[in-house]
């Protein structure tokens, strides 16, 4: 084969990498929010709301504040030990009068840690309407000696919310995020404002620069391997 | 050689610019050295202080505040962070302008890296210097990338050294990859920490020791060069002494001062080691002599290892034989937690760990490289000299960090660990990376390609290290 110029060499990697950098501009891209409002402060009687067992139902309703939920956030407490079994969050929505389920997601005991926020992530988002009611719904297998519970704030109930234990209305809310996407579109979108939130000038160009060097090295040694080192 | 550069620079630019402000392991304290230099025009000395201005000063603790980094870290209350990730609506213009004035970058030095040599902060301090009247995070994202561009100078001594001992581009190339990819190295070679300046000059050290180890007969210029790379080991950071240890003893084995010996051949080893000597004699006791004169002038009489020398001089109250117990007793789980997820995937105070399947990718990938070293050991003759010499610098630096840092240090006295972490091992990972390379290599029947399985499961490793920063600090969603 005709040996390649440096210079054509050159331009090949660089029209290589516009390839790649336009492919990857078109990555779709969304940004979690979370919205604070649910949450209650800590200074509101926080305690929780019962061992949740078998056969025990935790429901928390609320008003969806935005249309894509991507991720919903509980405090959850382990009773300082490691538990055998599995707990179950669902996702409902209530429409024309009924609920309808979401999404569900389930986690091992042993892996929940105490007094700690335990992540569930939905991806696809699930798609509700802004100030439809919602429902998260937490049971769990399994007896006392390997029970989890939830957090609550007793004093704490902002509007629109409601906190039931096996059906019966509770007084205050359980802790809880809920993670809304709120922005989505393609990589060159809503992703720079966001990584460059702590940058100013300096910060934009190391990254710019950065990135483009590294993917300009990187190209260049896969398109050219015999040139730089895979043939002794 | 350029393009491995290119590669470790640009990926160390790109973690200098997303780590968030004040997330990485003591970035403040390094910091606090940097402006000290610049700000108040001197070497931060061990104190005693007068008192008259705060430990860290008062701009880097404001711009904490402004950057949210006590909510996004748990490690400032001891409990799990507040926050998972940097809230969408916010307003960090703020944070970004946020300049404090002279008096407010004003500090007594007496943070945790004010003990370490000044050669790595006073070539930071250029940069902190030539963006003096700008915003603090824009002076701290030119600390961040000077230290990118140390730290990437070890990938290129990592390629040297790929390159001796097998003598083929490929391995080279594989290498100063593998280590500009890894994830961790990139972590701490682009955040303001003096690690940077030790991985770069470790590195440097294990490739020249392994060029007089490979030597016919070792020569002036070998012996200049050996002395002074261990003198930057020892002027980056105290915690290379291990790799020093290691040339001087492959210095003393290429060219021993023996009395059976030629004359000619004892002359020209003592003059090896006198050189040698000389070099690190030189070096280390200008910096000795900063050290007397700031205790001369009365704001220094300690320092952070005359402190460490008198910890090991001192009564034990704690046996060794009971710190070993005590590691054991910790199992598994604290060897897991120290050699794979603080050693490869850690990003930030220790909040935005990668998946358990990750780790144990990497635990397989390593294992089976081992395996394939143990083949290639036991069926090779040739190439037992060198992997002995190579795994015998490893070793010596895990020892040392286990033994004097952890053990004598700390453990003896207190009874508590000292709180090793992986990045401690990491000047050590060019001829750690090697030796993997060198196993999975075998497996292969040193087939062409096998060389590069490693730097493509690194490569592999910095992509989901990368996602895992965008996901957690910056909440984005992919797909």
């Amino acid at each position: 084969m005709k040996k390649l110029g440096s210079l054509r060499r050159l331009g090949i990697t660089f029209g290589a990498l516009a390839l790649l950098l336009g492919a990857a501009s078109l990555v779709p891209v969304g940004l979690l929010s979370f919205h604070e409002h649910p949450e209650p402060p800590r200074a509101a009687g926080h305690r929780p709301i019962a061992p949740v067992t078998e056969g025990v139902q935790v429901r928390q309703e609320f008003q969806a504040l935005d249309e894509r939920i991507a991720e919903v956030q509980l405090e959850l407490a382990t009773y300082a030990r490691e538990n055998a079994g599995t707990i179950e969050l669902r996702v409902e929505a209530q429409e024309a009068g009924g609920w309808r389920r979401l999404g569900k997601r389930t986690a091992r005991k042993s892996k929940i840690v105490n007094d700690a926020w335990r992540s569930f992530v939905f991806s696809p988002a699930l798609a509700v309407r802004k100030g439809q009611p919602v429902a998260l719904i937490l049971t769990a297998d399994n007896g006392l000696e390997n029970a989890i519970t939830w957090y609550m704030a007793p004093d704490f109930r902002p509007p629109g919310t409601r906190l039931l234990l096996n059906g019966v209305e509770q007084a205050g809310t359980a802790s809880f995020r809920v993670g809304y996407q709120v922005k989505a579109g393609r990589a060159g979108g809503p992703m720079w404002p966001r990584l460059t939130i702590f940058l100013g000038p300096l910060g934009q160009g190391m990254l710019v620069f950065g990135l483009l060097l590294a993917l300009f090295a990187l190209v260049h040694l896969l398109l050219w391997p015999t040139r730089n080192g895979t043939q002794e | 050689m350029f393009l491995v550069y290119c590669a470790a620079l640009g990926i160390r630019l790109v973690w200098a610019a997303l780590v968030p402000p004040w997330a990485a392991p003591d970035e403040m304290q390094h910091f606090t050295y940097v402006t000290y230099i610049v700000e108040q025009g001197a070497i931060p000395s061990g104190g005693p202080y007068a008192k008259k201005y705060p430990v860290n000063q008062v701009e880097e603790s404001v711009s904490c505040a402004h950057t949210f980094c006590t909510r996004i870290s748990g490690l400032w209350h001891g409990k799990p962070p507040e926050w998972d990730h940097f809230p969408v609506q916010h307003d960090y213009a703020p944070a970004r302008e946020y300049q404090g004035a002279k008096q407010a970058r004003l500090s007594e030095a007496g943070g945790a890296a004010t003990g370490y040599p000044p050669l790595y902060y006073l070539f930071c301090s250029l940069f902190y210097g030539a963006f003096y009247s700008s915003p603090v995070l824009t002076r701290l994202m030119a600390v961040r990338a000077a230290t990118a561009i140390v730290s990437s100078l070890a990938c290129c001594f990592g390629y040297l050294l790929g390159y001796e001992i097998s003598r083929k581009r490929s391995w080279g190339l594989a290498l100063g990859l593998g280590m500009a990819l890894a994830p961790m190295h990139a972590f701490i070679g682009a955040c303001v920490n003096n690690d940077a300046a030790l991985f770069a000059s470790s590195t440097a050290l294990c490739w020249l020791s392994v060029r007089v180890i490979r030597a016919e007969a070792v020569s002036l210029r070998h012996t200049l060069a050996l002395g002074l790379a261990s003198a930057l080991v020892l002027l980056s950071k105290p915690t290379g002494l291990p790799i020093v240890m290691f040339a001087f003893a492959a210095l003393l084995w290429k060219s021993p001062p023996f009395a059976f010996m030629p004359l000619r051949r004892i002359a020209a080893g003592i003059r090896n080691l006198g050189a040698f000597a000389a070099t690190l004699v030189l070096a280390e006791g200008a910096w000795f002599l900063v050290r007397r004169m700031n205790s001369a002038s009365g704001t220094s009489d300690s320092s952070a290892e005359a402190d460490a020398l008198a910890a090991i001089a001192s009564g034990a109250k704690y046996s060794f034989g009971s710190y070993l117990a005590s590691r054991y007793a910790e199992g598994a789980p604290y060897f897991r937690w120290l050699f794979l997820k603080s050693g490869w995937g850690l990003f930030g105070w220790q909040e935005i760990p990668l998946s358990e399947r990750v780790y144990d990718a990497i635990l397989a990938v390593l294992v089976m490289g081992f395996a394939g070293l143990v083949l290639r050991v036991i069926g090779e003759r040739n190439a037992r000299g060198l992997a002995s010499a190579l795994a015998v610098v490893v070793l010596l630096q895990l020892s040392f960090l286990f033994v004097v840092a952890d053990y004598l240090m700390a453990y003896r006295h207190s009874g508590r660990s000292f709180g090793l972490q992986g990045r401690y091992f990491l000047p050590v990972l060019a001829p750690f990376l090697f030796l993997v390379l060198s196993g999975w290599s075998r497996l292969f029947r040193d087939r062409g390609f096998a060389v590069w399985i490693v730097p493509c499961g690194i490569l592999g490793l910095q992509v989901v290290s990368l996602h895992r920063l965008l996901t957690g600090y910056y909440s984005l969603r992919f797909g």
